[in-house]
Protein backbone atom coordinates (compact mmCIF):
# COMPACT_ATOMS: atom_id res chain seq x y z
CA UNK A 1 0.00 0.00 0.00
CA UNK A 2 1.29 3.47 -0.85
CA UNK A 3 0.62 6.44 1.37
CA UNK A 4 -0.08 9.74 -0.31
CA UNK A 5 2.49 12.34 0.77
CA UNK A 6 1.12 15.20 2.86
CA UNK A 7 2.43 17.70 0.28
CA UNK A 8 0.26 16.25 -2.47
CA UNK A 9 -3.30 17.41 -3.12
CA UNK A 10 -5.20 15.38 -5.68
CA UNK A 11 -8.72 15.52 -6.98
CA UNK A 12 -10.65 14.38 -9.98
CA UNK A 13 -11.83 17.19 -12.23
CA UNK A 14 -14.37 17.16 -15.01
CA UNK A 15 -13.21 18.80 -18.23
CA UNK A 16 -15.21 20.73 -20.81
CA UNK A 17 -15.81 17.64 -22.92
CA UNK A 18 -17.16 15.70 -19.95
CA UNK A 19 -14.06 13.55 -19.54
CA UNK A 20 -12.26 13.42 -16.22
CA UNK A 21 -8.65 14.08 -15.30
CA UNK A 22 -6.62 13.88 -12.11
CA UNK A 23 -5.52 17.26 -10.80
CA UNK A 24 -2.35 16.68 -8.78
CA UNK A 25 -0.78 19.63 -6.98
CA UNK A 26 2.51 19.41 -5.12
CA UNK A 27 2.20 22.12 -2.45
CA UNK A 28 5.87 21.88 -1.45
CA UNK A 29 7.31 22.05 -4.93
CA UNK A 30 4.55 24.25 -6.43
CA UNK A 31 4.07 21.83 -9.33
CA UNK A 32 0.72 21.12 -10.91
CA UNK A 33 0.44 18.04 -13.06
CA UNK A 34 -2.85 17.15 -14.71
CA UNK A 35 -3.12 13.48 -15.63
CA UNK A 36 -5.43 12.65 -18.51
CA UNK A 37 -4.35 9.00 -18.57
CA UNK A 38 -2.10 6.99 -16.26
CA UNK A 39 -0.28 5.02 -18.96
CA UNK A 40 3.50 5.19 -19.47
CA UNK A 41 4.51 7.93 -21.89
CA UNK A 42 6.39 7.32 -25.10
CA UNK A 43 7.63 10.91 -25.37
CA UNK A 44 7.78 14.11 -23.31
CA UNK A 45 8.20 17.56 -24.79
CA UNK A 46 8.71 20.93 -23.11
CA UNK A 47 6.14 23.40 -24.45
CA UNK A 48 7.64 26.29 -22.52
CA UNK A 49 10.06 26.76 -19.67
CA UNK A 50 8.86 24.35 -17.00
CA UNK A 51 5.77 23.19 -18.90
CA UNK A 52 6.04 19.52 -19.85
CA UNK A 53 3.65 17.45 -21.90
CA UNK A 54 3.85 13.66 -21.67
CA UNK A 55 2.50 11.89 -24.72
CA UNK A 56 1.48 8.55 -26.08
CA UNK A 57 2.74 9.08 -29.61
CA UNK A 58 1.44 5.77 -30.89
CA UNK A 59 -2.12 6.91 -30.31
CA UNK A 60 -1.43 10.67 -30.49
CA UNK A 61 -2.93 11.33 -27.08
CA UNK A 62 -1.82 13.38 -24.08
CA UNK A 63 -1.05 11.65 -20.81
CA UNK A 64 -0.17 14.53 -18.52
CA UNK A 65 0.61 18.22 -18.54
CA UNK A 66 2.89 19.62 -15.84
CA UNK A 67 3.56 23.19 -14.75
CA UNK A 68 6.52 24.13 -12.60
CA UNK A 69 6.04 27.27 -10.47
CA UNK A 70 2.32 26.85 -10.94
CA UNK A 71 1.13 29.68 -8.68
CA UNK A 72 2.89 32.27 -10.84
CA UNK A 73 0.54 31.24 -13.65
CA UNK A 74 -2.58 31.84 -11.58
CA UNK A 75 -1.73 35.39 -10.46
CA UNK A 76 -4.30 37.67 -11.97
CA UNK A 77 -2.71 40.80 -13.36
CA UNK A 78 -4.22 44.10 -14.38
CA UNK A 79 -5.17 42.82 -17.82
CA UNK A 80 -5.98 39.22 -16.93
CA UNK A 81 -4.06 36.00 -16.46
CA UNK A 82 -0.39 35.88 -17.47
CA UNK A 83 0.31 34.54 -20.94
CA UNK A 84 2.76 31.75 -21.47
CA UNK A 85 4.82 31.85 -24.68
CA UNK A 86 5.01 28.30 -26.00
CA UNK A 87 8.54 28.78 -27.29
CA UNK A 88 9.33 25.08 -26.98
CA UNK A 89 7.16 24.31 -30.00
CA UNK A 90 9.54 25.88 -32.48
CA UNK A 91 12.35 23.64 -31.27
CA UNK A 92 10.48 20.54 -32.40
CA UNK A 93 10.89 18.98 -35.82
CA UNK A 94 7.91 19.68 -38.07
CA UNK A 95 6.03 16.35 -37.87
CA UNK A 96 6.23 16.30 -34.07
CA UNK A 97 5.40 20.01 -33.85
CA UNK A 98 2.25 19.42 -35.85
CA UNK A 99 1.26 16.46 -33.69
CA UNK A 100 1.85 18.38 -30.47
CA UNK A 101 0.00 21.44 -31.79
CA UNK A 102 -2.98 19.28 -32.67
CA UNK A 103 -2.95 17.66 -29.23
CA UNK A 104 -2.75 20.91 -27.25
CA UNK A 105 -5.46 22.63 -29.29
CA UNK A 106 -8.01 19.84 -28.90
CA UNK A 107 -9.70 18.14 -25.97
CA UNK A 108 -8.79 17.25 -23.32
CA UNK A 109 -5.74 19.55 -23.17
CA UNK A 110 -7.66 22.53 -24.56
CA UNK A 111 -9.91 22.38 -21.50
CA UNK A 112 -7.06 23.55 -19.31
CA UNK A 113 -4.66 25.23 -21.73
CA UNK A 114 -6.04 27.92 -24.03
CA UNK A 115 -3.71 28.47 -26.97
CA UNK A 116 -3.68 31.63 -29.08
CA UNK A 117 -1.64 33.07 -31.92
CA UNK A 118 0.15 36.31 -31.16
CA UNK A 119 1.36 38.33 -34.13
CA UNK A 120 3.89 40.86 -32.82
CA UNK A 121 3.84 43.02 -35.95
CA UNK A 122 1.41 42.72 -38.84
CA UNK A 123 4.20 43.21 -41.37
CA UNK A 124 5.99 40.04 -40.37
CA UNK A 125 4.63 36.58 -40.85
CA UNK A 126 5.92 35.56 -37.46
CA UNK A 127 3.28 34.01 -35.24
CA UNK A 128 4.04 33.28 -31.61
CA UNK A 129 1.94 30.63 -29.89
CA UNK A 130 0.92 31.77 -26.42
CA UNK A 131 -1.30 30.12 -23.86
CA UNK A 132 -2.92 30.71 -20.55
CA UNK A 133 -4.31 28.39 -17.97
CA UNK A 134 -8.05 28.24 -17.89
CA UNK A 135 -10.08 28.61 -14.73
CA UNK A 136 -10.58 24.85 -14.63
CA UNK A 137 -6.93 24.40 -13.77
CA UNK A 138 -6.64 27.28 -11.32
CA UNK B 1 15.94 7.76 3.63
CA UNK B 2 17.40 10.14 1.10
CA UNK B 3 20.26 10.58 -1.35
CA UNK B 4 22.53 13.62 -1.12
CA UNK B 5 24.58 14.91 -4.03
CA UNK B 6 26.44 18.08 -4.92
CA UNK B 7 25.98 19.86 -8.20
CA UNK B 8 28.86 21.07 -10.38
CA UNK B 9 29.29 24.15 -8.17
CA UNK B 10 29.23 22.19 -4.92
CA UNK B 11 25.65 23.09 -3.96
CA UNK B 12 24.06 20.33 -1.87
CA UNK B 13 20.83 18.82 -3.20
CA UNK B 14 18.93 15.88 -1.78
CA UNK B 15 16.28 13.51 -3.06
CA UNK B 16 14.03 11.72 -0.60
CA UNK B 17 12.80 8.17 -1.03
CA UNK B 18 9.26 9.54 -0.83
CA UNK B 19 9.92 11.90 -3.74
CA UNK B 20 11.59 9.18 -5.77
CA UNK B 21 8.60 6.88 -5.25
CA UNK B 22 6.35 9.71 -6.37
CA UNK B 23 8.45 10.42 -9.48
CA UNK B 24 8.54 6.81 -10.66
CA UNK B 25 4.85 6.30 -9.95
CA UNK B 26 3.93 9.34 -12.06
CA UNK B 27 6.68 9.10 -14.67
CA UNK B 28 7.41 5.38 -15.05
CA UNK B 29 9.74 6.10 -17.96
CA UNK B 30 12.32 7.03 -15.28
CA UNK B 31 11.88 3.81 -13.35
CA UNK B 32 15.31 2.18 -12.77
CA UNK B 33 17.08 5.45 -13.65
CA UNK B 34 17.73 6.71 -10.13
CA UNK B 35 21.48 6.94 -10.73
CA UNK B 36 20.89 8.88 -13.96
CA UNK B 37 18.58 11.32 -12.16
CA UNK B 38 21.16 11.89 -9.43
CA UNK B 39 23.89 12.26 -12.06
CA UNK B 40 21.76 14.89 -13.78
CA UNK B 41 21.95 16.99 -10.62
CA UNK B 42 25.64 16.21 -10.08
CA UNK B 43 26.80 16.87 -13.62
CA UNK B 44 23.97 18.57 -15.48
CA UNK B 45 23.46 22.18 -16.47
CA UNK B 46 21.43 24.27 -14.04
CA UNK B 47 18.81 26.67 -15.38
CA UNK B 48 16.89 29.14 -13.24
CA UNK B 49 13.12 29.09 -13.66
CA UNK B 50 11.66 32.05 -15.50
CA UNK B 51 8.63 32.22 -13.23
CA UNK B 52 10.22 31.41 -9.86
CA UNK B 53 13.86 32.35 -9.18
CA UNK B 54 14.10 29.71 -6.44
CA UNK B 55 13.18 26.82 -8.71
CA UNK B 56 15.87 25.44 -10.97
CA UNK B 57 15.99 22.65 -13.51
CA UNK B 58 19.02 20.49 -14.10
CA UNK B 59 19.35 18.96 -17.56
CA UNK B 60 21.65 16.28 -18.90
CA UNK B 61 21.66 13.96 -21.88
CA UNK B 62 21.03 10.35 -20.98
CA UNK B 63 21.46 7.74 -23.74
CA UNK B 64 20.31 4.94 -21.44
CA UNK B 65 16.68 6.08 -21.41
CA UNK B 66 14.14 4.20 -23.53
CA UNK B 67 14.00 5.60 -27.07
CA UNK B 68 13.02 8.34 -27.99
CA UNK B 69 13.92 9.79 -24.57
CA UNK B 70 17.40 11.21 -24.49
CA UNK B 71 17.50 13.83 -21.74
CA UNK B 72 16.58 14.05 -18.07
CA UNK B 73 15.08 17.18 -16.52
CA UNK B 74 15.18 17.43 -12.73
CA UNK B 75 13.31 20.17 -10.88
CA UNK B 76 14.97 21.36 -7.67
CA UNK B 77 13.76 23.99 -5.23
CA UNK B 78 16.39 26.02 -3.43
CA UNK B 79 15.48 27.10 0.07
CA UNK B 80 17.05 27.87 3.41
CA UNK B 81 16.24 26.49 6.82
CA UNK B 82 17.45 26.93 10.38
CA UNK B 83 19.66 24.16 11.74
CA UNK B 84 19.40 22.88 15.34
CA UNK B 85 22.28 25.19 16.31
CA UNK B 86 20.40 28.17 14.81
CA UNK B 87 22.49 28.46 11.69
CA UNK B 88 20.89 29.15 8.35
CA UNK B 89 21.68 26.24 6.07
CA UNK B 90 20.65 25.28 2.52
CA UNK B 91 17.58 23.13 2.04
CA UNK B 92 17.71 22.25 -1.64
CA UNK B 93 15.71 19.25 -2.74
CA UNK B 94 14.47 17.48 -5.85
CA UNK B 95 10.74 17.91 -6.35
CA UNK B 96 10.26 16.04 -9.60
CA UNK B 97 11.94 14.72 -12.71
CA UNK B 98 11.00 13.89 -16.27
CA UNK B 99 12.52 12.09 -19.18
CA UNK B 100 12.46 14.38 -22.20
CA UNK B 101 12.63 13.83 -25.94
CA UNK B 102 14.88 16.22 -27.80
CA UNK B 103 14.39 15.12 -31.41
CA UNK B 104 16.92 15.85 -34.09
CA UNK B 105 15.80 18.71 -36.36
CA UNK B 106 17.12 16.82 -39.39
Amino acid sequence: MTVKPDWLVEEEITLDDGSTARWSYDTEGDILEIFFQDDPASCTVELADGVLLRLDLEHNRPLSLAFLSYTSLTDRREFGPPALPLDGLRRLPEPLRQTVTRIITTQPVSSVLKVFSYVPTPRTRKVVPVAWLSRAAA
Amino acid sequence: MHWMVQDRKGRPVYLTQERWNHITARHPELDSHLTDVLDTVRLGRRRQGKRDPNTYTYRRACPRLPVPYNLIVVAVVFRWQESPDSETVPNNFVVSAWGKCVPSME
